[in-house]
């Protein structure tokens, strides 16, 4: 029993191993925050025009854009991931006649590259189903009041989209922190390729765990401060409602120490 | 009623994993490969396992009169793999390493090739050092003798890993690196089939602390009466020439070592 306690201790709380290769899981980290943050920017602008194009009523500018979204939400993600990778290794000549087989080159580019095109179409589909969400009456109203178009989405439209699409925008960059682990397949000795470069040396599990805790800790902090906000973005919301009819029981609490003014309430 | 359904399937499935894992008479045998690596093990057009390594693992099956079963196992798993009971035996070209051989038991060597170089169809030269990899990549699979080859002998180099065998040809190919390490059958095969892309350079030699004496089925350190049986089977496809036959099929070199 004792033995078994301590077995399970050991592989907990490796100093050996944590202190010999700790630091090559930090090396790790910061590809990973490399790879999910641009690819995450980058998804974002191209997923406006993108969702515009969704929402077009002329059909040779929203069939392609939805052939698009259908392609990239319809296939995994690793399937892409390969395309691009290897697909492109076998047109090599093509991309040394246009220049730009530097980037195809480079694993980390082509993960970039993938990660990018896919959160896209996801996030393409967000904003348009946040901007949809809209009432189409506020916008009537709107124009009825001489508001430019430029004026509606600044001050009608956008206010009220984003904030409901911030939370599935939030999820969305979770799915690709973690869906980002794929890039170890290809090469790039992200935070889950330089767990399994470990691994390979040493056969020792516990990495597998201390990777997983590092990708738990980040995946959290991020939910953690998207309910910051989203309490903060929605406070017009709230006033004059109980918190409890907004976010559910338990916001109260977080809503309070967020805002003074309702504390003293 | 159907809870109890339930725990019945629970109990039956206990005992089933039980069952295999303290089996003293072996009746069949699950054998474990990377079949990512051919001409030892790949899978062809129609999902099946095949290459000189299922024919061999056959051969010791009907000598040692068991049923054998194949599975496909990523590489970087297959230890982890055979030791929580996933199968029963490793025949994918694995090198007795001592590193390994803390972890497994290995039977008796059955096979033992060169590591090679392998480099671009242009690259005219007969060895590779430090300086002749300055600026370049290198690409082997991972969890390899040579990966560990690599990073015990070229420490700096730039190395890529990737999780199967033939991954590191691709990309060789495409020009993405401009070195392989790799087994020199696997390396001839793939140059067979893509004649213009690579050439071997030159045969590594084989040191003992890294490459092993050669390559050996791995087992669950307590299942020394299923090494017992393998060794015995392996002597058995020797003697009466079968192993030639074999090899014959497959290869045109000697593979067998000694």
């Amino acid at each position: 029993m004792l033995d078994t306690l301590q077995n399970v201790a050991g592989f907990v709380v490796n100093i050996d191993l944590l202190s010999t290769y700790g630091y090559r899981l930090l090396l790790g980290l910061q590809i990973t925050a490399e790879v999910v943050l641009i690819s995450c920017s980058l998804g974002f602008v191209l997923a406006y025009p993108l969702s515009r194009a969704r929402m077009s009523k002329n059909l040779f500018i929203s069939s392609p854009a939805l052939a698009y979204v259908t392609f990239f939400r319809g296939t995994p993600l690793l399937c892409q991931l390969y395309l691009v990778y290897y697909g492109a290794g076998e047109f090599r000549p093509f991309f040394q006649s246009i220049d730009l087989w530097w980037f195809f080159r480079d694993a980390f580019y082509c993960c970039i590259f993938a990660f990018t095109l896919n959160t896209c179409a996801y996030q393409a589909e967000i904003l348009r189903g946040a901007i949809q969400s809209v009432p189409k009456g506020q916008i009537e109203a709107a124009r009825a009041l001489g508001l430019s178009g430029y004026s509606i989405a600044r001050y009608v439209v956008f206010p009220q989209a984003l904030l409901v699409a911030l939370r599935p925008l939030g999820n969305e960059l979770i799915g690709i922190i973690k869906a980002s682990a794929l890039a170890a397949i290809v090469t790039l000795l992200d935070l889950m390729g330089e767990t399994r470069f470990v691994f390979a040396k040493t056969f020792d599990f516990s990495i597998y765990l201390y990777a997983a805790i590092i990708y738990l800790a980040i995946t959290q902090a991020i939910s953690r401060l998207w309910n910051w906000m989203e309490l903060l973005l929605s406070r017009h919301l709230l006033a004059g409602r109980p918190a409890t009819m907004v976010l559910g029981p338990g916001a109260r609490q977080g809503q309070a120490a967020l805002d003074p003014l309702r504390a003293e309430t | 009623m159907r809870f109890a359904k339930l725990l019945g399937l629970i109990g039956l499935a206990a005992s089933l994993a039980g069952g295999t894992a303290e089996a003293k008479e072996w009746k069949t045998v699950r054998i474990g490969m990377d079949a990512t690596y051919p001409p030892f093990e790949s899978v062809d057009s129609s999902g099946a396992i095949i290459g000189w390594e299922v024919d061999y693992g056959n051969a010791l099956c009907a000598k040692m009169h068991v049923t054998c079963t194949f599975q496909n196992q990523d590489w970087d798993g297959v230890i982890p793999a055979l030791l929580s009971g996933k199968f029963d035996v490793i025949l994918s070209s694995m090198n007795m390493t001592p590193a390994r051989a803390k972890k497994v038991l290995f039977s008796d060597m059955y096979y033992a090739t060169a590591p090679v170089w392998v480099g671009q169809a242009s690259n005219k030269a007969t060895e590779v050092t430090m300086e002749s990899l300055k600026g370049k990549t290198v690409g082997t699979q991972s969890s390899t003798v040579f990966a560990n080859y690599l990073d015990k002998n070229f420490k700096g180099a730039d190395v890529k890993l990737y999780p199967g065998g033939d991954e590191p040809f691709l990309d060789l190919a495409s020009g993405r690196t401009d070195f392989v390490v790799g087994d020199i059958l696997v390396a001839k095969g793939f140059i067979e089939k893509n004649p213009d892309c690579c050439r071997i350079i030159a045969e590594i030699p084989r040191s003992a602390d890294i490459f092993g004496p050669g390559v050996g089925a791995a087992f669950r350190p307590e299942d020394k009466d299923l090494a017992a049986m393998f060794n015995k089977a392996i002597a058995e496809v020797d003697a009466d020439g079968s192993y030639k036959t074999m090899e014959a099929k497959y290869f045109k070199i000697d593979i067998r070592g000694k």
